[in-house]
């Protein structure tokens, strides 16, 4: 998010806003009150006396409510200004700000406070694409209420404006007029409620938040002491946007974490199951709520506008205009090839954390569902590894890895790679669904001759693996082989999901350990998508140079699984230290300078904040330090923690174990 | 509901069949239309009946027009784009109402439903 603007939250519930609390939306300020993908207000702009305050400062108190100090300023520095404004505002079921204009000076003044309303309902792809409305918009006014609408055939979706005070209410905004006494206050409160039918206002699906609630929250994760302060503070703030992402379908019971904000406020396959991995040993029961959503939405039929496939996990749910008139196939969109095994994945590790034996019995079915996926569907050309290819070429993904930007997927000398892809990390998330899957099939579902087969089906991609994905003069796996089964032979991050995947052979995960840690990957604060040696390498391109720090966290914990705890320690420590220069709040991403030409980690322009993955990232990197483990029965800790972290407890970890303490401290070979 | 004293459609002809892609979903939906409760969907592992009683049900669909309740039945609705654009809203458990639309989406044996125009 742009350093520029102010965004509270709740659930898929946000407001963005200048730092004077106005929103102006325009092509290039993406500014609104959004709710379920769509822009309730785009405009929202106070004047007082035809002037709009000047910005003393923001206080940003809370995710879900923000105080913006003000002062309408003379226009000259010689003399001072005697009317103060404070903005209150929140988000929890509903938009409310309150707005108290106090008048220091000894004389009384008349004023004419005016907030100017408006309001598009825009969809977010529409803000994203720029594109026109279809529908009709209108206004009305009742009672003192001001109703902006919209409507297309059936589609209707409304903003209500109230206000406490008794002003002139007319369509485009709403006036008062003040007399404001010597040394006295005015304020005035609105309320703004949203409905999607014309019918009465609705309650937003997502959770309802108060300080006590985020507290709650907070209080029932495992305390972290540590001897570094800013850890504590990293920690808290990963907590916190965790509850701030969190939110209801309305449909599932429980909460999902949302993929980030402003864009990917709505479920995703990937990112809400990758980020329920991060927070398993802190808050498991998100996993659980994500497992159950997907599995609801997993696919039935073959439907190639939505790229939907039989025991397909979804990609992407949208509810917005587009999607409700089908011009986009996010209903839900199936295009990601790695969810389905990720869905897998963290059913496993969720059961094998919790002992949740209820919730392993009621996916069996849809786990069973999703290795037919990946055996049928998943593998378009028989070759014995899953591979991509959109089906929907208008509006479908092309790029249905994690490195979904266009120009990812490129060979080292920067060409592109055609399609259908096969991914590396994909083959290794093949691995390790399969391996998991057997665990639960033998010890869950009483299916040892299943578990048996997924067992011999996960060696031998295992061996065809190491032969055809190694890229013997260069050390390292290709990033994928192309549609002519050529490899990618550019070096990427993605060699550390296959540290994460157990599908490397030893020897050759040693090769890759030190590509990991080479100039080349290696910026200093993490592990870039891309490697600088490569023709496409751009510090500041998307998925081609720049540093995930969810992708170092999964990178770090794979380290751990091939036994390289110093590289580990390395790669956690300085995604911690980059943390605590984001003030505690890893961005999405950031730049892939080198650590050595920077004192502080260089932002990338449009970078989601809170971004789900992001925020899990220092959760995984902790639990890599500590080495925190389950084995189904017990908590396994086994620390490697670097010096300048010093001791590190985690306590009341939840688990199949009731509640357990983990502790590690530096030792100086690390 | 149907005039007092003459058999409704439903009544007159016993609505069941079997939907493999329901297999393990059990439960009971109330159908409605324009605020009329047209009959009661009972999901039983698969196995599907419409009925006419006011027995309690796990969840209540709403329609809009009896050719989305139509729609709906025959597996031709996406539930998403469908509740978005106001045409099916669910009261109670939704995740069953959700998880039967979608299990009908994927294997309806509804050619013909309780609520077709009439045709003989």
């Amino acid at each position: 998010m742009s350093l520029n603007t102010v965004s509270i939250l709740d659930g898929n519930m946000f407001v963005v806003s200048d730092r004077r609390g106005d929103i102006d939306a325009s092509p290039t300020d993406t500014h609104g009150l959004f709710i379920d993908d769509t822009r309730f207000l785009s405009r929202w702009i106070l004047t007082i006396n035809g002037i709009r305050p000047a910005v003393l400062s923001v206080d940003e108190q809370a995710y879900f409510k923000v105080q913006f100090f003000e002062a309408l300023t003379t226009g000259t520095v010689y003399v001072d200004s005697h009317l103060s404004v404070t903005r209150r505002r929140a988000v929890s079921k509903g938009f409310r700000e309150e707005i108290e204009i106090a008048n220091h000076h000894k004389d009384p003044i008349e004023l004419e406070v005016k907030l100017e309303v408006g309001a598009d309902f825009a969809d977010l792809f529409e803000v994203k694409d720029k594109l026109q409305k279809k529908g009709e918009a209108y206004s009305k006014l009742s009672n003192g209420t001001l109703t902006l609408g919209y409507k297309r055939e059936v589609f209707v979706r409304e903003t209500r404006i109230t206000a406490d005070q008794k002003g002139e209410t007319r369509k485009d905004g709403l006036t008062f007029r003040v007399k404001l006494q010597p040394r006295s206050r005015w304020a005035v409160a609105f309320d703004v409620q949203v409905s999607a039918r014309g019918s009465e206002p609705e309650g937003t699906p997502a959770i309802s938040l108060s300080q006590k609630e985020v507290d709650e929250w907070v209080s029932t994760a495992p305390r972290l002491v540590s001897t570094w302060d800013a850890l504590h503070r990293i920690y808290r703030r990963s907590l916190v946007d965790m509850a701030a992402l969190r939110f209801r379908t309305g449909i599932v019971p429980g909460a999902l974490p949302a993929a980030g904000l402003p864009w990917f406020m709505a479920v995703f396959g990937r990112d809400s199951l990758l980020t329920s991995f991060q927070a398993i040993p802190y808050a498991p029961e998100l996993a659980a709520s994500t497992l159950r959503a997907l599995a609801l939405f997993q696919g039935r039929v073959e439907d190639p506008f939505r790229d939907e496939e039989p025991g397909k996990i979804l990609h992407e749910l949208r509810l917005g205009e587009m999607t409700a008139f089908e011009e986009r196939p996010h209903s839900p969109y199936y295009g990601s090839a790695d969810s389905t095994m990720l869905f897998l994945i963290v059913l496993e590790e969720y059961v094998r954390w919790t002992g949740d034996r209820a919730l392993a019995r009621e996916m069996e079915s849809q786990a069973r569902a999703a290795i037919g996926w990946i055996d049928k569907y998943g593998d378009r050309d028989s070759d014995g590894y899953v591979e991509y290819e959109r089906r929907n070429k208008e509006t479908g993904l092309e790029n249905q890895c994690w490195k979904d930007s266009w120009d990812s997927i490129a060979f080292a000398d920067g060409t592109l790679a055609p399609t259908p892809r096969a991914t590396c990390e994909l083959q290794g998330y093949v691995y390790d669904a399969k391996m998991r899957t057997a665990r639960l099939a033998r010890e869950m579902w009483g299916a040892a001759a299943w578990a048996k087969q997924l067992e011999s089906e996960a060696a031998d991609l295992k061996r065809r693996f190491n032969r055809d994905f190694w890229v013997g003069e260069r050390g390292f796996f290709a990033l994928g082989l192309d549609g002519k089964k050529r490899k990618i032979d550019s070096l990427t991050s993605n060699v550390g999901h296959l540290l994460w995947s157990g599908i490397a052979d030893p020897e050759k995960a040693g090769s890759c350990v030190k590509h990991l840690m080479s100039d080349a990957l290696f910026s200093g604060w993490g592990v870039r998508t891309m490697a600088s040696s490569e023709a496409s390498y751009n510090p500041i391109g998307y998925h081609v140079g720049t540093v995930w720090p969810h992708d170092n966290s999964f990178i770090a914990w794979g380290l751990r699984r091939y036994g390289y705890r110093a590289e580990a320690a390395r790669i956690s420590r300085a995604m911690l230290e980059a943390a605590d220069l984001f003030n505690g709040r890893l961005p999405e991403a950031f730049g892939g300078y080198d650590r050595s030409t920077t004192h502080f980690p260089v932002e990338y322009p449009t970078a989601c904040s809170p971004q789900a993955w992001a925020t899990g990232a220092p959760l995984l990197l902790i639990r890599a330090l500590l080495g925190l483990d389950s084995d189904g029965v017990h908590l396994i800790v086994d620390p490697a923690i670097p010096e300048p972290l010093g001791r590190i407890e985690l306590l009341d970890i939840p688990g199949c174990w009731g509640r357990m303490d983990a502790f590690g401290r530096a030792r100086a070979a690390h | 509901m149907e005039n007092q004293g003459q058999e409704s459609e439903v009544q007159r002809r016993r609505w069941e069949a079997d939907s493999p892609a329901l297999a393990g979903v059990s439960g009971r939906l109330r159908l409605m239309v324009d605020n009329e409760s047209l009959g009661v969907l009972t999901v039983d592992d698969g196995h599907l009946s419409v009925t006419d009683d006011a027995g309690a049900v796990d969840v209540t669909i709403m329609c809009t027009t009896r050719e989305d309740l139509v729609k709906m039945l025959r597996g031709e609705v996406n539930v998403v784009v469908a509740a978005l654009r106001g045409q099916v809203r669910m009261r109670g458990n939704r995740e069953l109402g959700a998880k039967v639309v979608l299990g009908l989406r994927a294997g309806s044996p509804f050619v013909r439903t309780p609520f077709d125009a009439k045709d003989g």
